[in-house]
């Protein structure tokens, strides 16, 4: 009833309820013939054109990586869609209003996300929100603690299918025994997660004052390599550390003193 | 009086409401301004900005969320409806837009609605932008759809362990930080000490990768081989054994292999000999 509700209040009030790559509005202007032809052209200048020849809007999640691009096809407004879209590394749809709609597609190896620093707090933030609740308790061992808790609440029939090698299932437990298999589930899927999130947090919050170091020097094939991390200055004696991983280090490594 | 059925009182409240609300979506002088047509020259914007040129052309108050004000988005539009261009620009990021009030919308992220587990799950992905969950695969493009799956896929429903057990992203970190390397020369060589605001742009956007990537990522080696998450099945599917003095949860694999997780338990006798089930 509720999601009959939801279609016949989005119909009336015409909601747009869209999906990504529809098939785009519909009329003849989909199947017009449309010309691209532009050497050497950037993003917004592809869409200039788009939007001149075929008519269409279009909006993209940001500069691509690729910065200008050829541009020769003469078909159907998709098969220009399609056009951009491999010029630029991005996958390209409509509306159903019939505004072109484009997205990374990351084919290209040079593709990257914006990663838009005030985003990311956003995202660590709220992953942590989410996930602290979910937590029975602030205890680190509170798997342990649930894990020991169900074992002694088992009978002595269910101790003994254990021991004979069986295995109980959920149907097996009273429900206090389930309320508690499943706090511990959810305790081992969280907190881990919840601990590197607000790490992460920690991270990014601090992170304009933060330093780039390198540490332990490696020599292995003639070439050098350093291991990079994120030092954040703070409470702790030495900050929270991130590392980065290996990098190797241009030029051939200082022969070894004899 | 003979009763009316009660679908059917339902469905004549039903109707009488959407007839409400269709007259209110009527006198609603916002929905004139949103049929605005609007024209923004192609070019890169942040979103602050793009926004604006809505506002202004709309008479409405749109904004971002102050955490998306300086995302960049690249914007034509053409004598384009101003709802149309708020529902493509939101198409494009995963984003929502939402009436704050009378003339005031607002564009952030979207938040999914969702019980339970899947539903914290559901949501943990919709916190991560868009742009990072197509790297991530946690979000399938359509033309990487086919190639993803044939890796076994990208999951359609995050687990918090995998996060970032897809290759995209472990070969985006490993390809920024030799560009980083290669970009801060011997300021790296060892010992070195670099102050994060010193970095240009391109730097910043590598160094940032990696410290998501290393909270967030995981690569397949780092975890445990085979393992499954309980947690992604119903608890229905769960199985308690008795291991040694291990008490383990988990999941019996298609291939008869018993996977999940388990700690030790005291006062439990030891288990006889394993059964077949017990591969």
């Amino acid at each position: 009833m509720v999601i009959l509700l939801s279609v016949l209040l989005a119909a009336a009030l015409r909601v747009p309820t869209l999906d990504f790559l529809r098939d785009g509005p519909q009329g003849a202007r989909r199947e017009n013939e449309v010309t691209l032809r532009a050497a050497a052209v950037d993003l917004p200048g592809a869409l200039r054109l788009l939007s001149e020849k075929a008519g269409v809007s279009a909006v993209t999640d940001g500069p691509s990586a690729r910065e200008r691009a050829d541009l020769d096809v003469s078909g159907t407004l998709r098969d220009a869609l399609k056009a951009i879209g491999d010029a630029f590394d991005l996958d390209a749809g409509l509306t159903r209003e019939g505004v072109a709609v484009f997205r990374k597609r990351f084919a290209d190896p040079a593709t990257r996300p914006q990663m838009h620093l005030p985003e990311l707090r956003q995202m660590a933030r709220e992953i942590t929100h989410l996930l602290k609740p979910l937590r029975s308790s602030d205890d680190p061992e509170a798997v342990r603690v649930g894990r020991e808790a169900l074992a002694r609440s088992f009978t002595a029939g269910q101790v003994e299918r254990l021991i004979a090698g069986d295995r109980l299932t959920v149907a097996d437990l009273d429900p206090q025994q389930t309320a508690l298999v499943q706090r511990i589930v959810t305790d081992h899927a969280v907190a881990g997660a919840y601990l590197e999130c607000r790490n992460l947090l920690r991270a990014l919050e601090g992170f304009d004052t933060a330093f780039i170091e390198s540490a332990g020097a490696s020599t292995s094939g003639g070439r050098r390599t350093v291991h990079l991390h994120v030092r954040l200055p703070g409470a702790w004696p030495q900050g929270l550390i991130v590392p980065l991983g290996p990098v190797a280090l241009e030029g051939a490594a200082p022969e070894a003193k004899r | 009086m003979k009763r009316v059925p009660g679908c059917i009182e339902a469905l004549l409240v039903l109707a009488g409401w959407l007839l409400g609300a269709r007259a209110l979506a009527a006198d609603d002088p916002d929905v004139p301004r949103l049929l605005t047509r609007v024209t923004v020259e192609a070019a890169a914007y942040t979103l602050a900005e793009a926004a604006e040129a809505l506002s202004k052309q709309t008479g409405l108050r749109i904004e971002p969320e102050p955490y998306l004000r300086e995302r960049l988005v690249v914007v034509s539009l053409r004598q384009t409806p101003a709802r149309d261009a708020l529902v493509a620009l939101c198409e494009a990021n995963g984003w929502a837009w939402r009436r704050v009030e009378q003339g005031v919308y607002r564009i952030g992220r979207r938040a999914p609605a969702g019980s339970g587990l899947k539903g914290v799950a559901l949501r943990y992905q919709a916190a991560i932008p868009l742009d990072l969950r197509l790297l991530a695969g946690f979000e399938r493009s359509s033309v990487t759809a086919a190639e993803a799956a044939r890796e076994g896929g990208p999951n359609s429903l995050v687990s918090f362990g995998r996060l970032g057990v897809h290759k995209g992203l472990i070969q985006a970190v490993q390809a920024d930080l030799a560009a980083l390397g290669r970009s801060l020369g011997d300021r790296i060589a060892a010992g070195g000490t670099i102050p994060v605001r010193e970095l240009d742009e391109r730097q910043l956007r590598w160094t940032l990768l990696a410290v998501v990537a290393y909270h967030l990522g995981r690569t397949p080696e780092q975890l445990p081989r085979g393992e499954v998450y309980p947690y992604e099945a119903d608890l229905r599917l769960l199985g308690i054994r008795l291991k040694g003095n291990l008490l383990e949860f988990g999941t019996e694999g298609p291939d008869g292999t018993f996977a999940g997780f388990g700690g030790p338990v005291p006062g439990l006798p030891e288990p006889g000999p394993p059964s077949q089930r017990d591969r």
